[in-house]
């Protein structure tokens, strides 16, 4: 038995593959439950289309189902705010309407949750390998409304899905200069929900094994170009928190109360840098170590040196920031800062103290006492790993005497647990270091696996000195970052695609892309709109160029769909047909049959055969077939095709024989054409 | 309730001072016509003010939480219902309205009326509803078909007898999105009548002089005289189907007019107490006697036609019952 949709929900056949694949796009983000039900009306509503005898629920059953899977989601979240949860309820409505979807407003209701989850998957993720998706979404959307927009139900769905796609690629144009012009706000209307986004990249607080989680992950954390020389890679440290507070096993950003610190004095060349930072969901921004100036006003540079946002940076972001690879500070620390950096866990790792002790009594000076320790962590025999042993409740005690197997965290934890046992104020700042250079966007790209953690000593008259004890344990981590570490079976396409130097320049050509997407498209704000709409000069301020702009390109726009409508190609088939036999009329035309165009094709077959006997046979056929394929009952797609194949050879052949007529008796044509001018 | 009623006769109200002003607007139409930009009107339909809502709620959301993907999803929505606007409107720009023809009915039939019209090749017929309003309130509507030359019928009921006056037709699309719907109000003069309703119980009586208002020799109604071929119009009773049944040719009987005398139908010899009722009778013989290939004749006060048959004496007799009594007692157009 063939299964055919029955004539009234076959408008509805686009609206639901909307509404499933935009469902889709949320599934990894929705519980399994929600899209189950999504995919279980689906579904039960293209049965009951291949079924009309199919039983209607009960609209008791309608209503008890839509309310139990409300109160699910509610359960499920808690709350109905935020993306999560508003994805989610409109999933289940969307499932709940589709039982009791016939009309044609049911078709537009369940486009409308199609388009509003496409939305919020849009506010959801911005990645360029999702837009594909989305286009494929808005594509079905635009297909549901053309095929709801259909006077006559029981048209191919693939007829409307051409006329959406055709709507879209007309609509492209304007989407796209509309982007360009209109003008974005400076602040939002009203405060955004607080989203629960999962946090990527560093955290505010460092556990022997944080960072080596982050050391797998090929995630970008930001990009950067540089306005002019890029610093070599041992220079390349991003700051990112800074810790203060240790309990023994854990560093933890400093409680509430900032230190009063003056800022360093800068003592080298200034960095100009173009940072694109990725959505962290933390409010942390980075920069090259050290910043001296806030880069946006809704940054502020913390005592420390590092930049928090107000907001958590859940959108792209992209600014310029100056840094200075070299500062110093000859101000003394002050009192609450010096006890913020010197303070120890009580009773906890008594051999690191008693080894502080000892070792600090051999040096001459705090300066010698930094370096015989990075001494003892270069000759004391640790082992750079990423994958350390667990450390007992005495981490630095049991890293230092015990494993002496670490990671960068381990090893900057003990050097400044050790400083401080010393009386010399010290704190471990995590960051990134290193970075890829990608030569075909010309900017560097941080990953994750760039994560790493260092320590600051404060020496008197010099400051805050940075001191990498990973550097003298590893050095090689420096030099060409953490991939020479990771083991041969760790097989990531970042890894492979270090020895293949075809997969690297792809990598690189698909991460420059990602680049622009995020910078040019994604990042694309109201400072930027300034700076390209304020070069257009004084007389108007860029909102207003903006909007005149907007008025031109609405016109624009405008004028030119008119246009594109107009010389719309032929859509059915018979037109094609049509349009064939007229080129033949004409080319028999040109070759003197008379009353061209006033002949049926039965009648203007017979004329023509009197002037190309050698063509009677084909020129009868022909018109025969054009007769009934055009005017008959049954027009036939096949035969239609095969038909017009036939009459564009005739054409070519009848002008071939038309041609060779008129240049072999050219007197013939002489004589009318002169005939023609006297009259 | 009392609101519904209310914004009813509003919506009423304004259909109705809406078509006055198109008819100021454009004046009287000609055929053939074709359609210019000027006289095509445009609105958004109920979906296409559902997705300038949702337009809106996208925007400011996309505007709020400054997100670029959705504000381009945005301004591709927008532009798509742009190019619906354009799309809609170019179903009718450039139609060509090459006739109206309408066709008479009897009292409780339907006027039926005949649109043919020639649209661009690209718009599917189907997607072409004509309609008609009474008064703000729309009273018939279809959808037109054929290509390349679009036919359109619509039908409207005829309570009245008498001359019927085409009214302010309108004709419609929703394609190709369904979010706008482009209309023309045409303005056509074209006029049929509406025959009596052929009721009438009485029998199709004998000879002229007898007192039953008909005059007829009921003698032989059943011998035919020829067969000829079928032609458009031809009662069906009077087919010759057992020819047609054994392979031959659609053919008709045609009846000896020697059968009957001629009849001759007075008005003022129906023996009914109504007027109407006598017009009904009179009509219902006239079509008997026609299909009994009779020739007849008619008396009315102000119009006498002689005895004759055919489909052309049918109608005139028909109109001069239809108009009779209406104010301009002339033959239908």
């Amino acid at each position: 038995m063939k299964l055919s949709v029955r004539a009234a929900d076959q408008p509805l056949q686009c609206a639901l593959a909307a509404y499933l694949a935009a469902v889709l796009l949320h599934c990894d983000r929705l519980p399994l439950w929600c899209s189950l039900s999504a995919l279980l009306a689906v579904a039960w509503r293209v049965y009951s289309a291949l079924q009309p005898q199919a039983a209607q629920p009960h609209r008791a059953l309608r209503w008890g189902l839509t309310v139990l899977l409300v109160l699910l989601t509610i359960l499920n979240f808690r709350t109905l705010n935020g993306i999560a949860a508003g994805s989610a309820l409109l999933t289940v409505m969307g499932a709940a309407k589709l039982l009791e979807t016939h009309a044609r407003r049911d078709g537009y209701i369940v486009t409308a949750v199609a388009l509003i989850l496409l939305l919020a998957a849009c506010l959801d993720r911005q990645g360029l390998p999702r837009l594909p998706l989305y286009a494929a979404v808005l594509w079905l959307a635009c297909g549901a409304l053309a095929a709801l927009g259909a006077a006559r139900p029981g048209r191919d769905p693939r007829h409307a899905l051409r006329s959406g796609g055709r709507a879209l690629a007309l609509a492209l144009p304007l989407a796209l200069i509309l982007f360009w012009v209109f003008p974005r706000l400076a602040t939002p209307l009203w405060g955004m929900p607080g989203e629960q986004r999962a946090n990527t990249g560093l955290s505010d607080e460092m556990s022997p094994g944080s960072i080596s989680e982050l050391a797998i992950s090929e995630e970008v954390a930001f990009r950067v170009k540089f306005a002019g020389v890029v610093p070599a890679p041992g220079q390349r440290y991003w700051r990112g928190p800074v810790l203060h507070q240790f309990d023994g096993y854990t560093w933890r950003r400093s409680p509430g109360q900032s230190a009063i610190a003056s800022p360093p004095q800068p003592a080298g060349l200034p960095v100009s840098q173009h940072i694109t930072l990725e959505p962290s969901g933390n409010p942390q921004w980075f920069a090259l170590d050290r910043v001296l100036e806030s880069p946006a006003p809704r940054v502020r540079l913390s005592f420390d040196g590092q930049l928090l946002a107000a907001q958590p940076v859940t959108q792209t972001q992209s600014y310029d920031v100056v840094s200075y690879l070299q500062t110093r500070d000859d101000q003394p620390l002050s009192y609450t800062a010096r006890k913020l950096d010197l303070q120890l866990p009580p009773q906890r790792n008594p051999r690191s103290l008693a080894l502080a002790a000892q070792l600090r009594s051999a040096s001459s000076s705090e300066a010698d006492y930094v370096q015989r320790v990075l001494d003892y962590l270069h000759q004391g025999g640790f082992e750079y790993t990423l994958t350390p042993p667990l450390l007992n409740l005495d981490s630095i005690d049991d890293l230092l005497f015990n494993t002496r197997l670490g990671f960068c965290g381990h090893f900057a934890s003990a050097y400044a647990l050790l400083m401080r046992a010393a009386g010399l104020p010290a704190r471990v700042v995590t960051g990134y270091q290193g970075g890829d250079w990608n030569a075909i966007g010309g900017y560097l790209v941080l990953r994750q696996s760039d994560a790493h953690a260092w320590t600051e000593v404060w020496l008197q008259g010099q400051g805050w000195v940075r001191v990498d004890p990973t550097a003298v344990v590893a050095p090689s981590r420096l030099q060409r970052g953490l991939h020479e570490l990771l083991p041969d079976s760790r097989w990531t396409l970042q890894s492979y695609g270090r020895n293949s130097p075809l997969l690297r320049e792809l990598l690189q050509r698909w991460d420059a892309g990602n680049q622009w997407w995020q910078e040019r498209v994604l990042g694309y704000n109201r400072l930027a709109q300034q700076r390209y709409w304020g070069r257009w000069g004084d007389a108007l301020d860029s909102v207003q160029w903006q909007m005149l702009a907007l008025l031109l390109a609405g016109a624009g726009w405008s004028g030119l769909v008119w246009w594109a409508v107009r010389q719309r190609p032929a859509t059915g088939a018979g037109e094609g047909l049509a349009r064939d036999w007229a080129v033949l009329r004409s080319s028999l035309g040109r070759a003197g049959v008379s009353d061209c165009a006033s002949l049926g094709p039965l009648a203007l077959a017979a004329a023509a055969a009197s002037h190309f006997p050698q063509h009677r046979e084909q020129l009868t056929t022909a018109a025969a077939a054009y007769a009934q394929q055009r005017y008959g009952r049954t027009p036939d797609a096949k035969r239609n095709t095969t038909l017009r194949r036939q009459l564009r050879r005739l054409s070519r052949q009848l002008a071939a024989a038309g041609l060779s007529r008129r240049i072999l008796h050219p007197q013939q044509q002489q004589a009318t054409g002169n005939e023609q001018q006297h009259e | 309730m009392a609101s519904t009623g209310l914004r009813a006769a509003l919506r009423q109200q304004l259909a109705v001072q809406a078509g006055a002003w198109a008819l100021r607007r454009q004046g009287r139409d000609r055929l053939p016509l074709t359609l210019d930009s000027r006289r095509i009107y445009i609105l958004p339909t109920r979906a296409g003010w559902g997705l300038a809502a949702l337009l809106l709620v996208l925007l400011v959301a996309g505007l709020n939480y400054n997100n670029n993907l959705a504000l381009l999803l945005t301004f591709l929505l927008a532009g798509v219902q742009g190019v619906a606007l354009v799309l809609c409107h170019r179903q009718l720009l450039g139609l060509r309205i090459d006739q109206v023809t309408l066709t008479p009915a009897h009292v409780g039939h339907s006027v039926s009326i005949s649109l043919t019209m020639h649209p661009e090749p690209s718009v599917d017929a189907a997607d072409l509803h004509g309609f008609i309003r009474h008064a703000g309130t729309r009273t018939a509507s279809a959808a037109a078909s054929g290509h390349p030359d679009a036919r359109l019928i619509l039908s409207v009921p005829a309570w009245v007898r008498g001359r019927w006056q085409l009214p302010t037709l309108g004709l419609e699309t929703h394609a190709p999105f369904g979010l706008f719907r482009a209309w023309v109000w045409l303005h056509l003069d074209a006029a049929t009548v509406v025959y009596p309703a052929a009721v009438g119980a009485l029998p199709l009586a004998g000879s002229a002089g007898e007192d039953d208002g008909v005059a007829a020799d009921r003698s032989g109604q059943d011998e035919w005289r020829q067969l000829r071929p079928w032609r458009e119009g031809d009662p069906l009773r009077q087919v010759a189907w057992k020819t047609y049944a054994r392979g031959g040719p659609l053919q008709v009987a045609e009846y000896s007019a020697q059968a009957g005398g001629p009849l001759l139908l007075d008005l003022a010899r129906v023996p009914l107490p109504n007027l109407e009722q006598r017009l009904s009778q009179l009509c219902r013989w006239a079509l008997t006697a026609q299909q009994q290939g009779r020739r007849f004749g008619l008396r009315l006060p102000q119009v006498t036609l002689p005895p004759d048959q055919g489909a052309a004496h049918l109608h005139r007799c028909l109109s001069a019952l239809a108009l009779h009594g209406t104010a301009s007692p002339g033959g239908a157009r």
